[in-house]
C-alpha cells in the first residue's frame, strides 16, 4: 500500500512496528508532572526578597524560563538525532570520552536522587509541618502548633523523608500500573490546587492579607497592633536590607536559578526519548511547550503572590524567622502554604492547597527514582555496575535491586542535606547543569564529528544560518545551561563556589571516574572491555 | 580460535548476537566487522533480516530525483547526491528504487506490483549481503547464523539456504563450533500487525516442541527463538489501543507485556543454557527463567546502531554478557 500518512510518498509492507505515536499531549503532562510547581513557587516566596532584595520575581521566573527554553531546544535536538531511552547518557557515549560520559551520567543521576531526596524533606518541610502549624496558627492550637514545628525538626524530617522515600520505592517496585494511577491523582490534585490558589491570589487584596494576619498572629503579637508592620521594622532594624524599590538586575539574575531549578523537569521526556517514538514533533513541543507554560505558572503565582503579600513583608518575615529575631519572628517557617492559609483563613482550604503543595513536591519522588533506576540498569548492561543492578525480579517483574539502590542512595543523600551543611540547596543542580552543559556543548560537533549517525537524523536536512540545526540548537542549549551554571556560581545562598561546592561537584565528578576506572578494570579482569561498548564497528 | 578454561578444560566460546537489523545495509557491514573487532568465535543474526519500506526516487523531466525521507521532500541534484542518498536509505534499512513518474504511479496504484518491487529488492539486498558477507569472512571459515522473523517472508528462507555466507538456522538443530546444541524458530506469538510469520500458541508450541525434540543437551543448548518468553521484561514494548495507537497515562507510554507464552513455557520445561531473542526492539536485557539466561540484544538498526551482545559459553554456564551499541 501507498503510505498516506502526511503524504509521504513510500511503500510499506506488512510488518510490526507501525504504530502511530504517542501524542504530544503526553509528552506535554510527562514534563510538566516533573516541574515542581510546588518547590519553585514555595522557593521563590520564601527566599527571593530575604535573600535577593530588589529581585523581581516576574522577572526571575522568565530569565530562568528562556534560560530552560535555550536548553530544551539543545535536547530537544540531541533526543531527535538520537531517540533513544537514557537521558544524557545515552548522548554523552555517543560523543564524549566514555569516562567522561559515564562521569557525567553519574553526576546528573547523582543530582536527581538529591532532588528526590529534598522533595521527601520539604514534602515535611513546606507541606506536613507547615500544614500542621497552620492549622494550629488559625485554631489557636498550641498542640497542633508544636505538632507542626517538631515536624520541621531534622530528625523528624529525616525519618518523615525516609519513610516516604521508602513508600516511592515500594510503590516502583509493585509495578507501573499502580505507579501511574496513583500519578495520575495526584496530578489532578496539583493542578487543581495550583489553580484554586492563582485564583485565591488574583482576587484577594493587600489590605485582606494584613487584615487577617493581623488577627492571626495577635496572639504571637501582645500589645502590637500591626504584627505585619512590625515584622518588617523589627527586620529592618535587626539589619535586613529591603530592595530599593526598584528592580535589582544582578539580583534578579541570581535569583533565577531557583525557578530553573524546577524547569529542569520540562525537558525530562528525554530520559523516555525511545519509548515516545512521537519524533521530532512530539519532543519539540511537548518540552517547550511544558517549558513555556510553567513559565508563566510560575509568573503568575510569583507576582500575584508578591503583589497581596508585599515584597518587603516577604524578606522580612523570612528574615526574622530564619535568624530568630526578636518579637519579629512568627511561630513557623513562612511558606506560601502557611501564607495562603492566613489569607483566606479556611482551615479546610488551607489544608486542600497544603495538600497540592504536597502533592507536587512527591510527584517528583517516584519520578526521579525511576530514572535513576533506569540509569542503574542501563549501567549494568554497559558492565558499568554490577550485574546484579541489571536484574529483573521473576516476581515483580521490576528491577528491585536497581530501585533499593536509589532508595538508599536518596536517605544517604536525605542524611547529608538535613544532618550537614554540606549539600546547601542547590549545588547538586549546578553540577547537573555542569552536565548538561557539557553534553549540550559537545552537541555542537556532533553533527561534523559523527557525520554518518547525524545524516539519519530527521534534523540532517535542516540548516539554520548554513548550519546543522543539531550545532545550533546546542550552542543554544549550551549558553542557556552555561548561563544557569553562572548564576549558581555566582550564588553562594544557593551553590555557589566555596570549597564545599566545589569539593561536592568534584567529589562526584571524581566518584563517577573512578568507579568507571574500577569497573573497567575488573571487567577486564574478566575478559570484557567496557570501551568496546560505546565504540562504533567500522562498516567497511 | 576457542580459549581454554584452565581450571576446567571447558573450552571457551564467544559469541554476537544481535537481530531484527530490518535491511540495515550499515548494521549487516558492522556485523561482519564485528568477528575481528569484537574478538568473537560465532555470529548470530537473529530474525527481521528484512525492511519494512520501499522509498521511490522519482526522476523529474529536468533531470533531477525527488523522493521523500524522514517525513520530508528530498530534491536530489546531481549523480553524487543521488548516489549519497541511496546508501543513506539502504542504510537505515529501507530499499530506495529510482523510477519514472509513470512507474510511480502505476506502482502506488497495485498493490500487487508493490508486493513484487519488495521481494524484488529484498531478495537483492540479501544477494548483496551475502557476497559482501563471503568476502569478509572467507578466510575466517566462519558462517552467519542465520534466521528470518515474524516479519520476514518465506521465499526468502531459499536465498538464505543457497548462500554461502549464511548457515541458515531456521527449524533447525545445528551444532556449533565449541559442539553444543543450538534450535532456531523464527516464528512469533500473533501481533497486531498479522505478519507473515505469526501463529496462534498452540501452533507455536506446537512447532516449538517439534524442533526441541532433536536437542540432546539441554544443559548447553542455545535456544534461539525470535519471539521473547511472554513478560519477561525482554518482551515490553508500548501498549496499544485498536487503531494501533500508544496508550498513555500521566504522560508516560504505558508498556505491556507481548511475548510468547508458549515460548516462555518451553523454556521453564527445558531449561536450555540461553535463550537469544528479539523480536521487542525495546526489551534489550537479560531475564533469568529457571537456570536459562534470557537475552535480548534490542535494536536501533534506524540509527545506522548495531545493538548486540557478546555472550562468552563455558560448558554448561554463560560466564560473561556484554550488550554493546556499536
Amino acid at each position: 500500500m501507498v503510505d498516506a500518512l502526511g503524504g509521504k510518498k513510500v511503500f510499506l509492507r506488512r510488518s510490526s512496528g507501525l504504530i502511530k505515536s504517542a501524542s504530544t499531549w503526553d509528552v506535554f503532562i510527562f514534563n510538566v508532572g516533573l516541574v515542581s510547581v510546588g518547590i519553585g513557587v514555595a522557593n521563590m516566596i520564601l527566599y527571593s526578597s530575604y535573600i535577593y532584595p530588589g529581585a523581581s520575581i516576574g522577572w526571575s521566573s522568565l530569565i530562568g524560563g528562556l534560560c530552560m527554553l535555550l536548553v530544551g531546544l539543545g535536547m530537544v535536538a540531541w533526543t531527535i538525532t538520537i531517540p533513544r531511552s537514557g537521558g544524557i547518557y545515552v548522548f554523552g557515549t555517543r560523543i564524549l570520552w566514555p569516562p567522561i560520559a559515564f562521569a557525567l551520567s553519574f553526576v546528573e543521576v547523582g543530582a536527581w536522587l538529591y532532588y528526590t531526596s529534598l522533595g521527601s524533606s520539604w514534602i515535611m518541610n513546606i507541606g506536613i509541618g507547615p500544614g500542621l502549624a497552620t492549622l494550629g496558627i488559625l485554631q489557636h492550637s498550641p498542640g497542633l502548633l508544636a505538632a507542626g514545628e517538631t515536624a520541621a525538626k531534622p530528625i523528624w524530617v529525616f525519618l518523615g523523608g525516609t519513610a516516604f522515600l521508602c513508600l516511592s520505592g515500594w510503590l516502583i517496585i509493585s509495578g507501573m500500573r499502580k505507579y501511574f494511577l496513583s500519578q495520575k491523582i495526584i496530578f489532578s490534585i496539583a493542578v487543581l490546587g495550583s489553580v484554586v490558589l492563582a485564583i485565591l491570589l488574583l482576587f484577594y487584596r493587600q489590605s485582606d492579607f494584613i487584615q487577617n494576619f493581623n488577627s492571626v498572629m495577635a496572639p504571637y503579637f501582645p500589645g502590637v497592633t500591626n504584627a505585619y508592620q512590625n515584622i518588617i521594622d523589627t527586620a529592618k532594624n535587626a539589619g535586613w536590607v529591603a530592595g530599593s524599590g526598584g528592580v535589582d538586575w544582578w539580583q534578579t539574575f541570581l535569583f533565577a536559578s531557583w525557578p530553573f531549578m524546577a524547569y529542569i523537569g520540562a525537558a525530562f521526556s528525554i530520559s523516555i526519548g525511545g519509548e515516545i517514538r512521537s519524533g521530532g514533533r512530539g519532543q519539540f513541543i511537548g518540552i517547550i511547550a511544558a517549558i513555556i507554560v510553567s513559565t508563566l505558572a510560575f509568573i503568575i503565582m510569583g507576582v500575584l503572590s508578591v503583589r497581596v503579600f508585599g515584597s518587603d513583608f516577604l524578606g522580612a518575615v523570612s528574615y526574622n524567622f530564619f535568624n530568630g529575631v526578636q518579637g519579629g519572628a512568627i511561630p513557623s517557617a513562612p511558606w506560601i502554604t502557611l501564607l495562603i492559609a492566613i489569607l483566606v483563613r479556611n482551615p479546610w482550604l488551607a489544608l486542600f492547597i497544603n495538600l497540592s503543595f504536597i502533592a507536587w513536591i512527591w510527584l517528583w519522588i517516584p519520578g526521579m527514582q525511576i530514572y535513576a533506576d533506569r540509569a542503574f540498569v542501563a549501567w549494568s548492561f554497559d558492565r558499568l555496575a554490577p550485574d546484579r543492578l541489571g536484574k529483573v525480579s521473576e516476581r515483580t517483574h521490576t528491577p528491585i535491586n536497581a530501585i533499593v539502590l536509589a532508595v538508599i542512595g536518596t536517605i544517604i543523600l536525605l542524611a547529608l542535606y538535613v544532618f550537614t551543611p554540606y549539600f546547601t540547596t542547590v549545588i547538586m543542580i549546578e553540577a547537573a547543569a555542569f552536565s548538561w552543559f557539557v553534553v549540550l556543548f559537545a552537541g555542537i560537533f556532533f553533527p561534523y564529528r559523527k557525520k554518518s549517525l547525524y545524516e539519519k537524523s530527521p534534523l540532517a536536512h535542516t540548516r539554520v544560518l548554513g548550519l546543522p540545526a543539531q550545532s545550533v540548537a546546542c550552542f543554544l542549549g549550551a549558553i542557556g545551561a552555561g548561563i544557569a551554571f553562572i548564576f549558581m556560581w555566582s550564588d553562594n545562598f544557593a551553590a555557589g563556589h566555596s570549597k564545599y561546592s566545589l569539593a561536592v561537584m568534584g567529589g562526584f565528578i571524581l566518584t563517577g571516574l573512578i568507579i568507571y576506572a574500577i569497573m573497567y578494570f575488573y571487567r577486564k579482569s574478566k575478559g570484557i572491555n567496557v570501551n568496546e561498548c560505546f565504540k562504533e564497528i567500522p562498516c567497511e | 580460535m576457542f580459549g581454554k578454561d584452565k581450571s576446567s578444560g571447558k573450552k571457551r566460546m564467544r559469541i554476537f548476537a544481535v537481530t531484527d537489523i530490518h535491511g540495515s545495509d550499515v548494521c549487516f557491514r558492522k556485523l561482519c566487522n564485528s568477528l575481528d573487532f569484537y574478538k568473537v568465535d560465532e555470529l548470530i543474526l537473529g530474525g527481521d533480516v528484512t525492511g519494512k519500506m520501499v522509498v521511490p526516487i522519482v526522476t523529474r523531466q529536468d533531470g533531477k530525483w525527488e523522493s521523500t525521507f524522514t517525513g520530508k521532500q528530498v530534491l536530489l541534484e546531481g549523480e553524487e547526491e543521488r548516489k549519497r542518498f541511496i546508501k543513506l536509505v539502504k542504510d537505515m534499512g529501507f530499499y530506495p528504487k529510482v523510477m519514472s513518474q509513470d512507474e510511480f504511479t502505476t506502482i502506488a496504484a497495485s498493490p500487487e506490483e508493490q508486493t513484487k518491487v519488495f521481494r524484488q529488492l529484498i531478495s537483492e539486498r540479501l544477494y548483496e549481503w551475502a557476497d559482501y558477507a563471503s568476502n569478509k569472512l572467507k578466510d575466517r571459515g566462519v558462517k552467519i547464523y542465520c534466521a528470518p522473523g515474524n516479519d520476514d517472508e518465506t521465499f526468502i528462507d531459499e536465498i538464505l539456504e543457497q548462500s554461502g555466507a549464511f548457515e541458515m538456522a531456521e527449524g533447525k538443530r545445528l551444532v556449533l563450533a565449541d559442539g553444543r546444541e543450538m534450535i532456531t524458530c523464527a516464528w512469533s506469538n500473533p501481533t497486531p500487525w498479522q505478519t507473515p510469520r505469526e501463529c496462534s500458541e498452540e501452533e507455536l508450541e506446537s512447532r516449538l516442541t517439534s524442533i526441541v525434540a532433536q536437542v540432546q543437551d539441554f544443559s548447553t543448548a542455545i535456544f534461539n527463538l525470535h519471539a521473547p518468553p511472554y513478560n519477561s521484561k525482554l518482551d515490553e514494548c508500548p501498549a496499544l489501543d485498536k487503531d494501533l495507537k500508544v496508550i498513555s497515562q500521566a504522560g508516560q507510554p504505558v508498556f505491556a507485556p507481548v511475548g510468547s507464552t508458549s515460548v516462555r513455557r518451553l523454556i521453564e520445561n527445558y531449561q536450555p543454557l540461553l535463550g537469544l531473542h528479539g523480536h521487542i526492539h525495546e526489551g534489550k536485557g537479560t531475564y533469568t527463567l529457571g537456570r536459562t539466561l534470557c537475552v535480548n540484544p534490542g535494536s536501533c538498526y534506524t540509527e545506522g546502531v548495531l545493538q548486540g551482545c557478546i555472550l562468552t559459553l563455558e560448558g554448561t554456564k554463560v560466564t560473561n554478557v556484554q550488550f554493546t551499541s556499536g
